[in-house]
């Protein structure tokens, strides 16, 4: 079998091309998505440290949480409760305490994965909140 | 090189590439990952440390009771029954000796939680070192007593040094964090900060009418009636603030 010498290397790598592309994209595009994921994941974590540090009322939270987000790109869907888990007996002449659980999800739109395939990447994180009552 | 080898040499490079890719991103995350690691390392450490503060001050204030609810207040001095002020000078000369080991403990909680979390001591820097302070100053003052002449008693009460009633300091550390990468690494610091509440009922009306926000800021409110009562209430709560 004849093959030119220039012609032989072309085409072997026109076969290897989509070859490495097929064997690399999918393990980058994965990257990618770990981490954008990683990003939101610290990114909630933040942002539930701050609300339970601070006196926000629950009422208010979402839109704290939405002041906190709203420089991170792609923009952040956020969503922030503080759900009252119980009010502590405390021996006198202590006050007594409410034990608040600060829950926050943020969604966004992640990174390409592969043509076609659009996601969402959610991130939940939660923190005590210690209150008067 | 064979010219057959040029395809090989090129797909090794670009898989040289694509590992070096994914090992930065690695890394990246790594780091992000290390962001809650060194901010929880950090708010633990701190925490600690004025729950340490918080307890140490309560213990200070049980062990003065032990030895100074004899003592009574009347036209601007202290008395105490005969029997009873030697023992009240020694115990309060001892007090006053302790009151360095207090601090040496709240050092050593900090120290102590956060290796724990996997930091170096020399990686938490101390911003407000104020807030981890004790904050009692042993007084010198007279002690009368019927059949004993009039003795001049160290640390015979506590005086806080802090102001606010409601809050008994705020104290605020950074963590040093070093995220490993190719060819280096990421530093960064995490920064936390905690206040030291008193945690008294004010609804109460006891409390209401007579706290003083755990201990004595003046000679003056020392006193309460015929009582000296320099700690009123020391009970104190440690809780994270807002990030500076």
């Amino acid at each position: 079998m004849f093959r030119s010498r220039h012609g032989s290397t072309l085409v072997e790598f026109a076969l290897a091309v989509p070859v490495i592309i097929a064997l690399v994209l999918p393990s980058i595009q994965l990257l990618r998505a770990a981490l954008f994921q990683t990003r939101l994941e610290v990114l909630a974590f933040r942002v539930a440290r701050r609300l339970a540090a601070n006196a926000t009322p629950p009422s208010d939270l979402s839109a704290a949480a939405r002041t906190l987000t709203a420089g991170f790109r792609p923009a952040v869907t956020s969503h922030a409760v503080a759900r009252t888990l119980t009010t502590l007996a405390a021996p006198y002449p202590r006050r007594p305490r409410t034990v608040e659980v600060v829950e926050v999800d943020l969604t966004a739109a992640g990174p390409l994965l592969f043509p076609g395939a659009p996601y969402r990447a959610h991130a939940h994180a939660r923190e005590f909140r210690w209150g008067a009552s | 090189m064979n010219r057959r080898g040029s395809a090989l040499v090129l797909m090794m490079l670009l898989t040289v590439a694509a590992l070096i890719t994914a090992r930065l991103c690695a890394d990246m995350m790594l780091a992000w990952v290390g962001t809650q690691r060194a901010q929880t390392a950090a708010d633990f450490a701190l925490l600690s440390a004025v729950r340490v503060r918080g307890q140490s001050l309560e213990t200070v204030a049980a062990r003065w009771d032990d030895f100074g609810a004899p003592i009574t207040h009347s036209g601007g001095t202290l008395n105490a029954p005969a029997s009873l002020v030697t023992a009240i000078a020694a115990n309060a000369l001892a007090l006053k000796r302790a009151l360095p080991g207090y601090q040496g403990r709240i050092t050593s909680a900090l120290t102590v939680a956060a290796e724990a979390n996997g930091v170096a001591r020399t990686a938490v820097t101390q911003s407000t070192p104020g807030g981890l302070r004790l904050g009692l100053e042993a007084q010198t003052q007279f002690l009368s007593s019927t059949g004993f002449p009039t003795l001049s008693i160290e640390g015979l009460w506590l005086r806080r040094v802090w102001l606010d009633t409601a809050e008994a300091g705020t104290a605020a550390v950074s963590v040093a964090w070093n995220s490993p990468r190719l060819g280096g690494s990421w530093t960064f610091t995490a920064p936390a900060s905690a206040r030291l509440e008193w945690d008294a009922d004010t609804h109460d009306v006891a409390v209401a009418a007579d706290g003083n926000g755990g201990f004595s800021g003046d000679w003056v409110s020392a006193s309460s009636g015929a009582l000296f009562r320099p700690d009123r209430y020391p009970v104190y709560r440690a809780q994270l603030a807002a990030l500076p």
